[in-house]
């Protein structure tokens, strides 16, 4: 899959409750410089903190740092098309959808125009509520839905779980949920929701992250760049976040991202030194586990 | 000054004066029926004999419509039935794709701005064989011009080559559910969904705020109102943006306006308490033909387009359960806050299983905020059972049916989505009167034409399109089915109080027909003519307007 495809969108995902809003309001506090556009369904009263307005007009809220907030109503694909079209254009557009919309019918819709793509969908479940939610007459269906289809699921709000050993029981006995990451307060860096933004740049650490550890991986001699992304994305690595170039088999340099389970492959332009950053959760697997079962798999597969 | 209208026949819905030869009016208001030598005793006036060999019934109150009718009749009329637009024109069912095309040429020729949208509406193939239209048949009318035509269900839409094009739709490789693709790999022209239909959509002349009617349609809904005999009528889901109501008050509060409209502000797109709180302040700007401060809630999605949410066993052929529109609990808070407020909702819901919700959270907001004479209302609320109704009417609940749809779909609901059993108890009046639930009926325009009379010949006849009596047991009598269609619908609106019959006090507001529904054939409602209406006092003739 390639990502030459316009604007970048994360659909944020989950039931009512589950801290949608506070993940987009972290987000904007933590944006430093990145130009986002957050989409949301309804302007509620809480919708955006009041200390990041600048303005507020009926369709468009302006945000300190050059972020930018809309309400879409019943009509995403046209509002989409509208921030586009924005200029300066935004780097990236955070998707918040409404509680009972079906992530992946959103992703088949905005695969119909060409101004964006989904680059991921994350979502969020209230840890506390969603066993509940999940045996809920009217809504465990369309919560399920929701979970199913997202690359990433934060099982938010996990500070307030009394018995934490419990909920881990269940959560890793009930797929997709056993590859949830847990979280509190929506508190995730940007570099996890929306990709590791500075491939490459001084910091060999990778970014500081508080739940997450993050490793440069140097592949070393040239490989199929769809095998390998394959690889960085398979279940076995629980990887939540890679993004990085590499040299191909056919001497081209190609840039690899995943997401979860989803990847994208794109030529690159400039010829970049070999390196992928890898972003995993210290709660399913540490790196240097990881490390060598990648080493492991590219021996067993041959990549 | 009095004015007395003299009639063949007065039918009052007043129980004390059920009919009367004689009606007085001063102020836009009745003063009283009876006989001359009773109302001539008010004072000095003057006999009006227009209505000399009428019949006089309270005027019809449309529970369910959208205005945006008027605006629809602008673009090119494709529907299967006959159909009067709002200049009184009967508009010829197109019965075959042929037809469509060529009355879409039709139109085309008459257009001098070479890139100009051509759009259609109320295509219907289900009753052409289920024959699929594709973009080739609309590119017989134009390769140049993009061409969209609506359906009637307004879930599908048919598009040219043109439209395709210009939209970026015209290329292979699409896989998106609503895009149905050609044996070429191109789409065929088929968008199902507002997903599919809104990228499109906007090329082809229906653009966002379609479901706003422009000042233009809402005077063209006004001449509909008329040509049917209705003097109230709702639109029911209006965005009802400051510049939206402004126009609405503009032209309603023309002298010549011939209707009370009653839009319902839509709950999208903001929070329970936002909503609520515009509700309340739109209350204020209510006027004589402006009634404002209700809401309109949407619970589910539609049967025929399978997003209504259903209980088990689901749709009759295996497709998946439907989508909530809403959350139940951004149901409830706006149940408990418009309770509060004293706001009146009014909830959409179609599937069962939609329904239930509803009542659910309408129990629970009302333990919070016990409420006498609420009336919240379900609207549509076709698969509505028994025990529903029950809880409908322990709750103090109102229900609007979808009477008209019966006609229009029940074959395929029937035959495809929900299955013979179910499909007999569907807009189930009789259970609604027999359970003792205060019940209006509706056409939904433009879903289904705009026309009382037909919608009361639906619920006591229901006979589908294919001509078959679908659900003996829940058709109800004349007398019944034109209450609804008056103080019914009235009282869904908490407007009991001033219109819905004739009798001292309320709004001279009168439908004039040419017979008496009364005493024609039960299959022959439909075809009681409508001579025109009188509103607030004003006599609207059908013929010169």
């Amino acid at each position: 899959m390639s990502s030459n495809k316009g604007l970048p969108v994360t659909i944020v995902t989950g039931y009512l409750g589950a801290g949608k809003t506070t993940l987009v309001n972290n987000a904007l506090r933590k944006a430093n410089g990145l130009k986002l556009a957050i989409l949301v369904n309804e302007f509620g009263s809480l919708a955006i903190d009041e200390d990041l307005i600048i303005s507020q007009d009926e369709n468009m809220i302006s945000i300190a740092g050059g972020c930018v907030c809309c309400s879409y109503g019943n009509d995403l694909l046209l509002s989409l098309m509208e921030l586009a079209k924005l200029d300066p254009k935004p780097n990236h557009i955070i998707l918040e959808a409404s509680g009972v919309a079906i992530p992946s019918a959103i992703e088949t819709s905005i695969s119909l125009i060409e101004e964006c793509y989904v680059e991921s969908i994350v979502a969020l479940v209230d840890a506390e509520q969603i066993r509940d939610q999940l045996s809920d007459k009217y809504v465990a269906d369309t919560i399920l839905a929701q979970i199913q289809s997202a690359d990433l699921i934060f099982a938010n709000k996990i500070d307030l779980v009394k018995n934490l050993s419990d909920f881990n029981c269940w959560a890793s006995n009930s797929p997709p949920l056993d590859s949830c990451i847990c979280v509190s307060h929506s508190n995730i860096e940007l570099d996890v929701l929306l990709g590791v933004k500075r491939v490459g740049e001084s910091n060999p650490q990778g970014p500081h992250i508080n739940e997450f550890w993050s490793k440069t991986y140097i592949p070393g001699a040239p490989l199929d760049p769809k095998a390998f992304a394959k690889l960085l994305s398979g279940s076995d690595l629980k990887l939540v976040r890679t993004k990085g170039y590499v040299k191909g088999t056919d001497g081209k340099t190609y840039l690899i991202q995943t997401v979860g389970h989803r990847y994208y492959i794109d030529l690159s332009a400039e010829l970049k030194e070999p390196g992928v950053v890898l972003i995993g959760s210290k709660s399913s697997k540490h790196e240097s586990e990881v490390l060598e079962r990648i080493g492991e798999l590219r021996k067993k597969s041959d990549v | 000054m009095i004015v007395i209208y003299s009639a063949k026949k007065i039918i009052t819905m007043n129980s004390a004066i059920p009919v009367a030869s004689y009606v007085a009016v001063k102020d836009g208001k009745v003063l009283g029926t009876g006989s001359l030598e009773e109302l001539q005793k008010w004072g000095e006036f003057r006999l009006d004999t227009t209505f000399e060999d009428k019949i006089i019934m309270p005027g019809f109150v449309e529970g369910h419509a959208h205005t945006m009718e008027g605006t629809l009749w602008r673009y090119v009329y494709c529907g299967f039935f006959d159909r009067m637009d709002p200049d009184g024109n009967t508009w010829s069912g197109a019965k075959t794709i042929d037809r469509v095309v060529q009355r879409l040429k039709e139109a085309e020729s008459k257009l001098t701005d070479p890139d100009a949208p051509l759009s259609g509406w109320q295509l219907d193939p289900i009753y052409m064989d289920n024959k699929r239209v594709s973009r080739k048949d609309l590119d017989k009318v134009s390769s140049t011009r993009p061409i969209g035509v609506l359906h009637a269900s307004g879930h599908i839409m048919n598009v040219n080559s043109k439209a395709l094009e210009i939209g970026g739709l015209m290329k292979t490789g699409i896989n998106h559910p609503g895009i149905p693709l050609d044996e070429d790999g191109y789409p065929t022209g088929e968008l199902y969904g507002p997903d599919a239909m809104t990228p499109i959509g906007v090329h082809v002349g229906f653009n966002r705020s379609m479901t706003d009617s422009d000042e233009e349609g809402l005077l063209a809904f006004g001449k509909l109102c008329v040509r049917a005999g209705v003097t109230t009528v709702t639109d029911l889901a209006a965005r009802l943006t400051e510049d939206g109501v402004d126009s609405m008050l503009k032209i309603t509060n023309q002298e010549s306006y011939p209707a009370t409209v009653v839009p319902l502000k839509v709950f999208l797109g903001a929070t329970p308490k936002e909503t609520v709180d515009l509700a309340v302040s739109l209350k204020k700007k209510t006027t004589d033909r402006l009634k404002l401060g209700r809401i309109k809630a949407v619970a589910d999605g539609s049967i025929q387009g399978f997003s209504a949410r259903m209980r088990w066993p689901g749709y009759y052929n295996g497709a998946p359960n439907g989508l909530w529109y809403t959350a139940p609990e951004q149901l409830s808070e706006l149940y408990r806050l418009a309770l509060e407020a004293g706001v009146q909702v009014h909830t959409h819901t179609n599937g069962d299983e939609a329904t239930e919700m509803a009542l659910d959270m309408l129990e629970g907001a009302l333990k919070v905020n016990p409420s006498p004479d609420h009336r919240f209302t379900l609207q549509h609320c076709q698969l509505a059972d028994l025990a529903q109704f029950r809880r409908m009417k322990k709750l103090d609940m109102c229900v609007n049916l979808f009477a008209n749809h019966h006609f229009y779909w029940g074959d395929e609901h029937y035959r495809l989505t929900v299955g013979p059993d179910r499909a007999l108890r569907m807009n189930a009046c009789s259970t609604a009167l027999t359970t003792g639930v205060p019940m209006a009926i509706h056409s939904d325009a433009p879903v289904t034409p705009l026309g009382p009379l037909f919608t009361v010949w639906c619920a006591v006849n229901r006979i589908t399109a294919s001509g078959r009596v679908q659900g003996e047991a829940e058709k109800i009598t004349a007398k019944d089915a034109l209450y609804a269609i008056t103080l019914g619908a009235a009282y869904t609106l908490h407007m009991d109080n001033e219109v819905g019959s004739i009798e001292t006090g309320k709004r001279a507001d009168f439908a004039v027909l040419e017979d008496d529904p009364y005493s024609v054939a039960p299959e022959n409602l439909k075809d009681v003519k409508v001579w025109g209406t009188v509103q607030g006092g004003r006599i609207f003739d059908a013929k010169s307007l």
